[in-house]
């Protein structure tokens, strides 16, 4: 007798919790619909002030109206002129991205790992950081001509500092017990390395690239800007010496395009490496 | 012939009948580059297949010791020898458990529990073969591959001392290994630690400032006093082998023991030293 009231007692609460936890689960979904209707509405709202307000005050001049950025945008996709500009422009961000990345982290890790030396060269490296890297753009065109050259350089120069900074910093912070616990268990420094510092410092190494994917992209930009015959940044500056507002913006909303995209696809690849990291 | 059982262990600590020390620690000092002195004139000897706990409270140099055995830290002044040598950088013969788990956040327990058997060249196959077989005799099976974030305190503290047993050292230095765990799993883990002990026939150091903790585990007990460190008292434990951490605590002898070693650890260490 009682077991069985027992049981259906309990049969009722498990129920209860079954219906308890659909209406959890249901609210949050309800509430990630109400979040991304409000961007959406926000989104529509700004582009509809833009287009009225331009309009209504004769400013299009000055910031051009969605309509207008709209149909520069299908003009330059239909000549053409979007792809190439795109190409180069991705072009110069990825082939200064790699090599500023690699050799940012490479000369992190090794001035992470030999202490001495870390300590010797980091003055100077700090010193070149604080110089302005955009103010060297001239000089790259001096040295490198006006192709693709200088632009990858600068491109280059600014994620090797973003890289090289967090991947120092990652060196320099692996926990000293951890890698003599390395030692004791009977690996060598090059297999201590390998398995336990470079591994810790993948976080840090991977903010880096994060932090520093779009100012590769800037790189590329400016370059474009001082010396170019195709890319975005010369469609934008192009744009602007011909007065066509429209154009600035629609080059503007390309570059935030890129940007999201890229640093979206490094996210992805994160997720991937370090899904550990990410507390379960 | 080397003694191989509990007992016998117990009982050739109590002998120390002339046979070379395990571990020996000659007149050990240390002065920190900060200036603090932190031991000032160590003698012990650690004897094979003992375990010896050492006591004291904190900032008195006792885990100094165990970094000097590891061979991590140089004594100032005095030798340190590790089965009749000194010791001079890292001592693979030694397994070190700490306070922190220590284990790697990106590998599974399995891997984890590999990594010292990757170090040391062992084949794939057969590193996978030994881990599985001491995740098995810490009670991790069906954790293998899990990773150390999804692991509780007590589940991460067998992981890490499969990580030690996995290379079969011949030495156990531990420092306060349990100090993070709550009362009850102390005592569990302590029971655990107790039966690996008995299992491996490895040496066993353990530092604690448990006292408690200390006699139901150790069949010697060295009071270290307060900085500058020195050997205060050493206590040899009758508490009989087998012994279960859980019940040890049951025996008059225990409570004895307990007083002596807490009337040792109040006294100044002007005192001690006349």
């Amino acid at each position: 007798m009682t077991t069985v009231t027992e049981a259906r007692r309990t049969g009722g609460l498990e129920a209860e919790i079954a219906a308890v936890e659909t209406r959890v689960k249901r609210n949050a979904r309800r509430r990630s619909r109400l979040i991304l209707l409000i961007q959406v509405v926000i989104v529509a709202t700004g582009l509809t002030l833009w287009e009225v307000l331009s309009r209504a005050f004769g400013w299009e001049f000055w910031v051009s109206s969605p309509s207008a950025v709209w149909e520069q945008l299908t003009t330059w996709a239909r000549t053409d002129e979007l792809w190439s500009g795109l190409r180069a422009t991705l072009l110069v961000t990825v082939l200064g991205f790699v090599p500023g990345a690699l050799i940012g982290a490479l000369t992190g890790f090794l001035f992470g790992w030999f202490r001495t030396l870390g300590r010797i060269c980091e003055p100077f490296v700090l010193a070149l950081y604080t110089l302005p890297k955009i103010a060297l753009a001239p000089l790259f065109v001096l040295w490198f001509g006006i192709d693709l050259l200088p632009k990858v350089v600068l491109a280059a120069v600014l994620v090797f500092f973003l890289v090289f900074f967090t991947t120092f910093q990652g060196a320099k912070s692996v926990d000293r017990s951890l890698l003599e616990m390395g030692y004791l268990m009977g690996g060598g420094k090059l297999a201590v390395f390998r398995k336990i510092v470079i591994p810790t410092s993948a976080v840090w190494v991977f903010s880096g690239f994060k932090i520093s994917l779009p100012y590769a992209l800037i790189g590329a930009v400016v370059g474009e800007f001082i010396a170019a015959t195709e890319g975005i940044g010369f469609m934008i500056k192009n744009a602007t010496n011909e007065f066509n507002t429209a154009g600035v913006f629609a080059g503007l909303v390309i570059l935030m395009v890129v940007a999201t995209a890229l640093t979206q696809a490094l996210r992805l690849t994160e997720h991937k490496l370090l899904h550990w990291n990410e507390g379960s | 012939m080397h003694t191989t059982t509990a007992s016998d262990a117990a009982a050739r600590g109590s002998a120390r009948s002339g046979d070379d020390a395990h571990i020996s620690f000659q007149d050990i000092g240390i002065v920190f580059p900060t200036g603090t002195r932190a031991l000032a004139g160590v003698t012990l000897d650690v004897y094979e297949g003992e375990f010896l706990a050492i006591v004291g409270p904190s900032g008195c140099g006792k885990s100094t010791l165990l970094n000097m055995a590891a061979g991590l830290m140089t004594p100032t002044v005095g030798r340190v020898e590790y089965r009749g040598r000194q010791v001079r950088g890292p001592n693979r013969q030694v397994g070190y458990v700490t306070q922190k788990d220590q284990l790697l956040p990106w590998r599974t327990v399995e891997k984890n529990v590999m990594l010292p058997l990757e170090f040391r060249g062992v084949t794939a196959a057969e590193a996978k073969r030994r881990a599985g077989a001491v995740i098995e005799q810490v009670g991790l099976r069906g954790f293998e591959n899990s990773y150390p974030g999804q692991l509780s305190g007590g589940m991460l503290k067998r992981a890490s001392l499969a990580r030690t047993m996995v290379y079969a050292p011949d030495t156990y230095l531990m420092d306060e290994p349990f100090a993070s765990l709550d009362a009850q799993l102390r005592m569990v883990m302590q029971d655990e630690l107790l039966r690996i002990w008995r299992e491996t026939k490895s040496t066993f150091v353990f530092v604690t400032h448990d006292l408690a903790e200390a006699i139901s585990l150790a069949d010697r007990v060295v009071v270290i006093s307060a900085r500058p460190g020195v050997v205060k008292m050493t206590a040899e434990v009758h508490l009989g082998r087998p012994r279960s951490a859980i019940t040890a605590h049951e025996s008059p002898e225990f409570a004895g023991l307990l007083s002596r070693l807490w009337k040792a650890l109040d006294q100044p260490s002007e005192e001690a030293r006349s």
